[in-house]
C-alpha cells in the first residue's frame, strides 16, 4: 500500500514549508526569528537587510532543487535505470562547459545561463546521436554516451581552468562546486520561466513515462510515439539541468537521490512521483543551503559539498536496503 | 646522481635540457621521502659561489627584486606575469601558474628563483632541482620575509651592498608608516582579494601583515588563509573600510560587485572604499612598501 491522496501532498507541502521557514531563519548572521519575520524591534533594520539577502537565495535554492530533482526523476523513468541522472548523462557537464567557455571568452556573465543551456542541449543531442541506432534510442548506448560526454567535458573544463587567469579560475572553481551565494532578487525570477517550461513538458509526459515502464514495444502498441516522447523528456530535462547549472553551478546528488527517496514513498507512478520529486528536491536544497550558510559562518561551504555529504550516506543506505 | 649532474654542467651546457627531460621522468624516484629541501644551494658547491649570471625568476615579485638590486641584466627568463619594470616585459617567458621546466632548462640558468607559496610550481621546481639546476626558494609571507628574501637573493647575485641599502631604506619607510599610524585609531577593515565569491585576506597571510602594518584592524585576522565570506556577514559586520586591489582587470569586476552583486548591500556597500594598486600590493617584492604607504594614506582619510 503506497501513500496517496491529499494526506501525501499536505505532508510534502508541510515539509517544504518547514524547510523554507528554516532556510530564512538560519544563516551566517544570527537574529531572533521574531525580528527577522516582523522587521521590528532594535534589530529591525538589520533584519530587513538580512531578509533581502536570504529570501531570494532561499527561493533560488528551492527552484534549483526542484529543477534538478524533476530532471533526475524523468531521466530515471525514461531510462528505466535508477542510477540515471543529469550528471551521469553528461548534461550538467555540457552545461558547465558552456558557461565556463563563455566566461573564458569574456562573454558577459548575464549570458552565462544561455551558454549553459546551449552546452546542455549540445551534450544531450550529442549523447542522443551516439545512442541512436536504426532510428531508435538505445538505452545502453545512451548511458555509455553520457560517460563519454562526461570524460570529454571534464577534459575541456580542466583546459579552461589552466588557461584562465587565477582570479577567473577561482570564480569558476567555486561555481563548479555549486554556489547560491550570489542570489540577487532577479535570479529566481530569471530561472522561473525555464523551470515552468521544463516542468510542464515533463509533467505532461508522466502518463507516457508510465507506459514506458511496461516496455517500449508495448508502449508503442498502446499508441505512444516513443521516439518523440523520448526526445521531449530528454530535451526538457536538459533545459531544467542547464538552467539549474547556469544559476547555481554544479550541484550533485539532488537529481539522483530525491527521486529515489520519493519512489520509496509513493511507488513508480510518474504522475505522483514527478511532482513529489520536485517538491522534495526544493525542500532538500533549501535545507542543504541553510546548512552551508550556518556551519562555517562567516564563511560558506560550497553547497555541492553539502549535498554530497548528506546525499552519499543516504544513497548507500537506500542501496543496501534495496533487495 | 647529483654530483654527476654537477660535473656535466661544467662541461656541456646544452646537455642539461636532456637531463631535465630525464629528470622529469625520474624525479619521483630521485626525491627522498619526506624531506624536500626548502632551499637548495646546489650540489657540492663552495659556501660562497660566484655571482649568478643567468637567472630565471619564476614569479613577478622575484623579477622585481632582481631589478631592484640592479641585476636586471642577469635575467634570462621570467614568469608570464612579470610586467614590472618595463625592461622585464621583453624577457623570455617560462610560463605563468604552470612553469615549463623544459623552457627553464633550455635557458641554461645558473640560478632559478622560486616562491615558497604557489603549489603549481612545485612540480617544475622539483624537476629542476633533481636535474641539478640550482633553485633558490625565496620566502615572501610577510614584510619581514620580503626584506630577508631580498638579502637572500642578493647573496646569490653578489649584490650584498645594494641589498643593505635597499632593505635599509625600505625598513625606514616602514618605520615612518608605523610612527604615523601609532597615534591614530585603527579602522576595522577588510581586504577583499576577489568579489566572486567574496574572498578576503585572513590572519597569517602576507596581506594581513600589510593591512595591519598600514594601521588597520583586520576583521578577519581570526580566520586563517583566504576565506570565502558570506553575503550576510558582509552586509552586517562592522566594516569601516573595504580595501580592494586595483588593476584594469580588477576594477570592472569589483565595480559590478559593488553596484549589483555580492558587495552591493549593507555594511560593505557603506564602508569607505580604499583602492590600492594591485601589482604593488599583492606581490611580495620591494614595491609592496609603496602599497603600504598608499594604504596607510588611504586609511587615514
Amino acid at each position: 500500500m503506497r501513500a496517496r491522496g491529499p494526506a501525501l501532498w499536505l505532508t510534502a507541502a508541510a515539509i517544504l514549508a518547514g524547510c523554507l521557514v528554516l532556510g530564512v531563519s538560519v544563516g551566517g548572521v544570527r537574529l531572533s526569528p521574531l525580528a527577522l519575520w516582523s522587521g521590528a524591534g532594535p534589530e529591525g533594520e538589520t533584519a530587513r537587510l538580512i531578509a533581502s539577502i536570504r529570501i531570494p537565495r532561499v527561493a533560488l535554492a528551492a527552484l534549483v532543487g526542484a529543477c534538478l530533482a524533476l530532471a533526475g526523476a524523468a531521466l530515471q523513468a525514461l531510462l528505466k535505470n535508477p542510477l540515471a541522472d543529469p550528471f551521469l548523462l553528461g548534461t550538467s557537464g555540457g552545461a558547465a562547459t558552456g558557461a565556463a567557455l563563455a566566461s573564458l571568452l569574456g562573454v558577459s556573465p548575464l549570458l552565462s545561463p544561455g551558454a549553459a543551456f546551449a552546452g546542455a542541449v549540445v551534450s544531450s543531442i550529442g549523447v542522443a546521436a551516439l545512442a541512436r541506432r536504426g532510428g531508435r534510442l538505445d538505452l545502453q548506448r545512451l548511458l555509455l554516451g553520457g560517460l563519454i560526454a562526461n570524460a570529454f567535458f571534464s577534459a575541456i573544463l580542466l583546459g579552461v581552468f589552466s588557461l584562465a587567469s587565477s582570479e577567473t579560475a577561482r570564480t569558476m572553481l567555486f561555481w563548479m562546486m555549486g554556489s547560491l551565494a550570489d542570489a540577487s532578487p532577479q535570479k529566481p525570477l530569471a530561472l522561473l520561466p525555464y523551470a515552468v517550461v521544463g516542468a510542464a513538458a515533463l509533467l505532461g509526459s508522466a502518463t507516457r513515462l508510465n507506459l514506458f515502464s511496461v516496455g517500449e514495444e508495448n508502449a508503442a502498441a498502446l499508441g505512444v510515439h516513443t521516439e518523440r516522447s523520448k526526445a521531449v523528456v530528454f530535451l526538457a530535462s536538459s533545459l531544467l539541468t542547464g538552467a539549474a547549472v547556469a544559476f547555481a553551478g554544479v550541484i550533485g546528488f539532488v537529481g539522483l537521490l530525491v527521486p529515489h527517496a520519493a519512489r520509496s514513498v509513493v511507488g513508480n507512478d510518474q504522475r505522483t512521483l514527478l511532482p513529489l520529486s520536485a517538491l522534495s528536491g526544493a525542500a532538500l536544497l533549501v535545507a542543504a543551503d541553510a546548512v552551508s550558510r550556518a556551519v562555517a559562518a562567516p564563511s560558506e561551504l560550497p553547497i555541492g559539498a553539502v549535498t554530497a555529504a548528506i546525499g552519499a550516506p543516504i544513497f548507500v543506505y537506500l542501496l543496501l536496503r534495496t533487495p | 646522481m647529483a654530483p654527476a649532474a654537477g660535473a656535466i654542467r661544467l662541461a656541456v651546457r646544452p646537455v642539461r635540457a636532456l637531463l631535465v627531460a630525464a629528470a622529469l621522468l625520474g624525479a619521483a624516484h630521485c626525491r627522498q621521502n619526506g624531506t624536500p629541501p626548502p632551499v637548495s644551494r646546489g650540489p657540492a658547491r663552495p659556501a660562497r659561489p660566484a655571482p649568478a649570471r643567468r637567472v630565471v625568476a619564476l614569479a613577478p615579485n622575484l623579477t622585481e627584486i632582481v631589478f631592484a638590486l640592479g641585476a636586471g641584466s642577469s635575467l634570462v627568463g621570467v614568469s608570464e606575469y612579470s610586467d614590472f619594470p618595463d625592461a622585464a616585459r621583453s624577457l623570455p617567458r617560462v610560463g605563468g601558474l604552470e612553469v615549463s621546466a623544459e623552457r627553464v632548462a633550455s635557458l641554461t640558468p645558473d640560478l632559478v628563483l622560486a616562491t615558497a607559496e604557489g603549489g603549481n610550481r612545485k612540480g617544475a621546481v622539483s624537476a629542476l632541482e633533481a636535474s641539478g639546476v640550482p633553485v633558490l626558494v625565496v620566502p615572501g609571507g610577510s614584510l619581514d620575509e620580503v626584506l630577508s628574501g631580498i638579502v637572500l637573493v642578493a647573496g646569490r647575485l653578489g649584490r650584498d651592498a645594494e641589498a643593505a641599502r635597499l632593505t635599509g631604506s625600505l625598513r625606514e619607510r616602514r618605520e615612518a608608516v608605523r610612527r604615523t599610524v601609532a597615534a591614530r585609531p585603527r579602522p576595522r577593515a577588510l581586504l577583499l582579494v576577489w568579489p566572486d565569491p567574496p574572498s578576503a585576506a585572513g590572519g597569517g597571510t602576507f596581506l594581513d601583515d600589510v593591512l595591519t602594518e598600514a594601521g588597520a584592524e583586520n576583521l578577519l585576522s581570526g580566520r586563517p588563509g583566504w576565506p570565502v565570506i558570506s553575503g550576510e556577514w558582509l552586509a552586517t559586520a562592522p566594516i569601516e573600510v573595504a580595501v580592494v586591489p586595483d588593476s584594469p582587470v580588477n576594477r570592472p569586476v569589483f565595480d559590478r560587485a559593488f553596484a549589483s552583486g555580492a558587495l552591493s548591500r549593507g555594511a560593505i556597500r557603506a564602508a569607505r572604499l580604499v583602492r590600492v594598486d594591485e601589482s604593488s600590493l599583492t606581490r611580495p617584492g620591494p614595491r609592496v612598501f609603496d602599497a603600504l604607504e598608499q594604504l596607510a594614506r588611504g586609511l587615514s582619510r
